[in-house]
């Protein structure tokens, strides 16, 4: 099946006023159309600098260095400035963690619902709000009709979001972007929005990539992962192999120190030491290796690719060691 | 005996056009010695009031105080600055709450200073205190912003340590903390309170993070708890549907995409105007009438622990014999 | 289980940490270095330096008496004399000259500029920081008194004030000092309440650290920016007043010099004689421009979170 968006050895630079930094670096992965996709990563992952670049949303500071971005087959770093307002809203669109931000707070929301459809999709003003009405009321707004006229202030924090859902789903698109949703959410109201999002995607088609710090929210919602670290990519996989076997010691750490909700706790949890490089500081080699457990001399050397979905040299050899053992446990019975 | 105490809490603020609001709304529990009483609930619940109440940063409109034995209320001058002394609080936001102009040695200096160490000593103190919460000594000299996140955290929990208090108050402490850092902190933490016997008051919207850090956990909802008991009892075998539903929600990491159920329609309704009766009646799954006309008050339900529901079943006979 | 010790974080900064606490000597180490980088404020400060030399020693550079009206001074038509020669700058329509009279005038205007400021500044900063901190009646109260001041017309407010006192240069400079305290009042009171609800104030405040100091050690620091950009522009604004009010005649007395007296002066005689608006004129502009490169330097200087330029 053709992919629907293709990202390609992604590299992003920021130019700051102590020197560049790559934020994101060689980042590569693919999403077929109704899939979802999650990326984990703790601040300065370059994982919301990775959504950015998909949607053409870097500031001024920031540069793509190298890489493509394909969506269905076209080129999304080449589009014009028209190509690229066609294209945002009605193909692609995006949800933010804050949607106080992303919602104009001076335009009244109906406003806000209506432009979209008529920017796109050439609307006339009666059927955007009529249609602006039913997808209020679809993502639960109660009493969608008289709240068109309500400017955003005037809405809680989890119906702004679904507000923002809204105006994201309007025109249907074939890909969404979200940046941590939920963060900033109830954890009750929280459940409420992935299960919006989980209808509304569903409904439509849409693929999603659903980006956040939470590997619980991510496991509840994904088909599948990216892990990253440092603007890496350091493992990928199905949500069950990520959750149930980790392979990279960056993903079993972070797994480890989340408490459980049941079962006996620990005195201590288990805690990685250090915190995440931040920008600038990357030293050669592999980027956790400071705080990795497993570290050997080969990872302070060299950064290692990332084969079979796992960018770790130890993890790496692991697996080539269990390979070699069970074609020789093979070999031996089938003798 | 218990080193806080308090009864009947209750914060008002004054919103525009004559409406109170009750943010905290008859508040009664107890934390001993050594021990960590979480406090959880959603945004809005009154949970960070409750401990701006307990520092006397924002005054109590009634109820009783007493924090080592002391009631807190109309102390003034210095009198209260000598109360302050036996409870600290470390703050949500890390990026804020150190002063950003000052170094970390001054920050930290600043609580010797008012503990009254003479200046000969501070330096020594200061060292000392750095390395106790993990970090060099050398940092003394660095500006917050030189520091990550995690390590700002840390400051200020040696700032609270600095005036040997008796009391911490920590209020979303780790929350905006990377998810492997926030781990750090969580056993510094549990470090210092078994060389020390701390008493934590420990905040949380984080179920997970509370289910580790707490001994004693209590739901607040709305200005009011609506369950309190051991860790167990709250995680084990929750009994108001509040917090059944709270944790319910909590994603747990391979938990599946099936096990995601929205438990609760809604969203928290506005202290300002509070539902009659069980403020939770209005999105609990089992409301009845008696939900919707009077208030159930905290008492015990089977398994120990205290719930405020109508619905809750009663201990069974034999439990509540003793 | 035993517990791992916990672990250090590494550090993150890419500026080293200095073993020794920074001295003075090391601070004017810092800024000399920064001067040095910084090259329209390192001119800005010479300049500064410059005019305040000029207005000190301004009896044994100025060439002539400002006040003396020379026969030589002007021509046979009575018009001034060009400038070159005798009079470097030339002379006004009196015959005195220019130059001697725009340096000794630099000692009026920096007098009057500093020093109103000087007190404007301290004065507003002072009542600012109370009635933000505090809040309540003192801010009531003082929030009052500046309305009521700032709702007067500036300078009819000033001629009234200088027809009761009498003018002098003393008493220009007190009532510039007068209006101009309200409005930096008015900035930093707003700043601090905003200050006064940060986490690290409020943090300070339950350590159980008295107002006095809060106010002194961490409310202080973070005003100072604005309070250099304000100052340096109130220096240029006071300068401006002073020449506004010598302009109505309730200034600097005459024939005493101010450079505001003199710019007026000079635009009347524009046309015929323009050296006589652009001395004075231009001195006026470059020490505004001085003193404001020289403030956002300062500025920048004192705020440890802003990255060292290279």
């Amino acid at each position: 099946m053709d992919a629907l968006l293709d990202v390609d050895d992604l590299v992003v630079r920021f130019a700051t006023p102590n020197g560049d930094h790559t934020a994101v670096r060689g980042v590569s992965f693919s999403v077929a159309a109704g899939e979802r996709l999650g990326i984990v990563g703790e601040s300065g992952s370059g994982k919301s600098v990775t959504a950015q670049a998909l949607m053409r949303l870097l500031g001024p500071a920031a540069t793509v260095e190298a890489g493509a971005v394909r969506f269905e087959g076209r080129d999304v770093l080449g589009f014009s400035k028209d190509e690229l307002r066609r294209w945002r809203g009605a193909q692609a669109a995006m949800v933010f963690q804050d949607p106080l931000s992303s919602l104009n707070p001076l335009v009244r929301i109906g406003r806000q619902v209506t432009e979209t459809l008529r920017e796109h999709l050439g609307t006339d003003r009666r059927t955007a709000v009529a249609r602006a009405v039913e997808l209020l009321s679809e993502v639960g707004i109660p009493d969608a009709p008289a709240r068109l006229r309500d400017y955003p202030m005037t809405f809680s924090g989890g119906m702004r979001q679904r507000v923002a859902i809204a105006i994201a789903a309007s025109c249907s698109p074939k890909l969404l972007i979200a940046d941590e949703p939920t963060t900033a959410l109830d954890v009750t109201v929280q459940a409420q929005v992935l299960d919006l999002m989980d209808r509304m995607t569903s409904e439509l088609g849409t693929a999603v990539i659903l980006i956040s710090h939470d590997l619980g929210v991510v496991s509840t919602f994904c088909d599948r992962v990216l892990v990253m670290y440092a603007g890496r990519v350091v493992e990928s996989g199905t949500i069950e192999e990520i959750v149930g076997a980790p392979r990279h010691p960056y993903t079993r750490a972070l797994l480890g120190s989340i408490p459980s909700m049941t079962g006996p706790l620990p005195r201590r949890l288990p805690s990685i030491p250090g915190s995440p490089p931040q920008a600038g500081t990357r030293p050669p080699g592999c980027s956790f290796a400071s705080r990795c457990p497993l570290a050997e001399d080969v990872c302070h050397e060299a950064d290692p690719p990332l084969t079979g979905g796992v960018a770790c040299h130890v993890a790496t050899r692991e697996i080539a060691t269990r390979d070699t053992r069970e074609i020789a446990t093979r070999e031996e019975n089938g003798r | 005996m218990n080193i806080v105490e308090v009864e009947n809490l209750r914060v008002h603020f004054s919103r525009r056009r004559g409406v109170t609001v009750r943010a905290v709304d008859g508040v009664s529990f107890t934390i001993a010695p050594g021990e960590t009483l979480g406090l959880a609930g959603e945004s809005g619940s009154g949970k960070s009031t409750v401990a701006r109440a307990l520092l006397r940063i924002t005054d109590p409109a009634g109820g009783r105080v007493r924090i080592g034995g002391r009631d807190i209320a109309g102390l003034r001058g210095a009198s209260l600055k000598a109360f302050r002394r036996q409870m600290q609080m470390v703050y949500q936001d890390p990026y804020d709450s150190l002063d950003p102009r000052m170094k970390i040695g001054a920050t930290v200096e600043e609580a010797l200073l008012v503990k009254g160490v003479p200046a000969a000593e501070r330096p020594g103190r200061v060292r000392e205190l750095l390395e106790r919460v993990g970090l060099p000594a050398a940092f003394a000299v660095r500006y917050p912003h030189e520091l990550s996140g995690g390590q700002r955290q840390r400051v200020s929990i040696a700032r609270a340590l600095g005036v040997d208090p008796a009391v911490i108050a920590c209020d979303e402490a780790v929350s905006a903390l990377d998810v492997s850092v926030r781990a750090q902190i969580l056993n510094l933490l549990k470090d210092i309170q078994e060389d020390s016997g701390l008493a934590y008051l420990f905040i949380s919207h984080d179920l997970s993070t509370m289910r580790f850090a707490a001994d004693r956990v209590a739901i607040m909802y709305l200005g009011r708890l609506v369950e309190i008991g051991t860790r167990d009892q709250v995680f084990g075998a929750p009994r108001h549907p509040y917090t059944q539903a709270l944790l319910a929600a909590v994603p747990v990491p391979g938990a599946s995409r099936a096990a995601r159920r929205v438990r609760l329609a809604g969203e928290p309704p506005s202290p300002a105007h509070p539902p009659t009766g069980c403020a939770f009646h209005p999105r609990c799954p089992l409301a009845q009438d008696v939900c919707r006309t009077t208030r159930p008050e905290l008492a015990v339900k089977q398994g120990g622990q205290l719930a405020a529901c109508h619905l809750a079943s009663e201990p069974a006979r034999e439990e509540a014999a003793p | 289980m035993t517990a791992p010790p916990e672990p250090l974080e590494p550090p993150e900064s890419r500026r080293p940490a200095d073993p020794e606490a920074p001295s003075v000597r090391d601070g004017l180490r810092r800024a000399g270095r920064s001067l040095l980088r910084d090259l329209p404020a390192l001119i800005s400060i010479i300049v500064l330096v410059l005019l305040v030399l000029a207005a000190l020693l301004a009896p044994l550079l100025a060439p002539h008496d400002p006040l003396r009206t020379y026969a030589e001074g002007l021509t046979d038509r009575g018009a001034p004399v060009s400038p070159g020669g005798d009079f470097p700058l030339g002379t006004d329509p009196n015959g005195r000259d220019v130059l001697s009279r725009l340096l000794y005038g630099a000692r009026v205007s920096l007098t009057i500029g500093i020093v109103a400021n000087g007190l404007a500044t301290i004065v507003g900063v002072v009542v600012g920081v109370t009635a933000g901190y505090f809040g309540g009646l003192a801010d009531t109260v003082i929030s009052r008194i500046t309305d009521v001041i700032m709702s007067f017309p500036i300078l009819l407010f000033c001629v009234a004030l200088i027809s009761v006192t009498g003018p002098s240069q003393r008493n220009v400079v007190l009532v510039i000092a007068l209006i101009y305290w309200t409005y930096l009042a008015r900035i930093i009171r707003g700043m601090v309440l905003s200050l006064r609800e940060r986490e690290f104030v409020t943090a300070t405040r339950t350590l159980g650290v008295g107002n006095v100091r809060i106010m002194v050690r961490h409310i202080l620091p973070h005003l100072v920016p604005a309070i250099i950009v304000y100052a340096t522009l109130g220096v240029a604004s006071s300068i401006l007043i002073e020449s506004s009010l010598s302009f109505i005649g309730v200034g600097v007395p005459v024939p005493e010099a101010s450079w505001g007296q003199m710019i007026d002066d000079g635009r009347k005689y524009y046309e015929v004689a323009p050296w006589l608006l652009f001395a004075p004129g231009v001195c006026l502009i470059v020490t505004v421009l001085a003193f404001n490169l020289a403030g956002d330097w300062l500025r920048d200087l004192l705020d440890p979170t802003a990255p060292e330029r290279r």
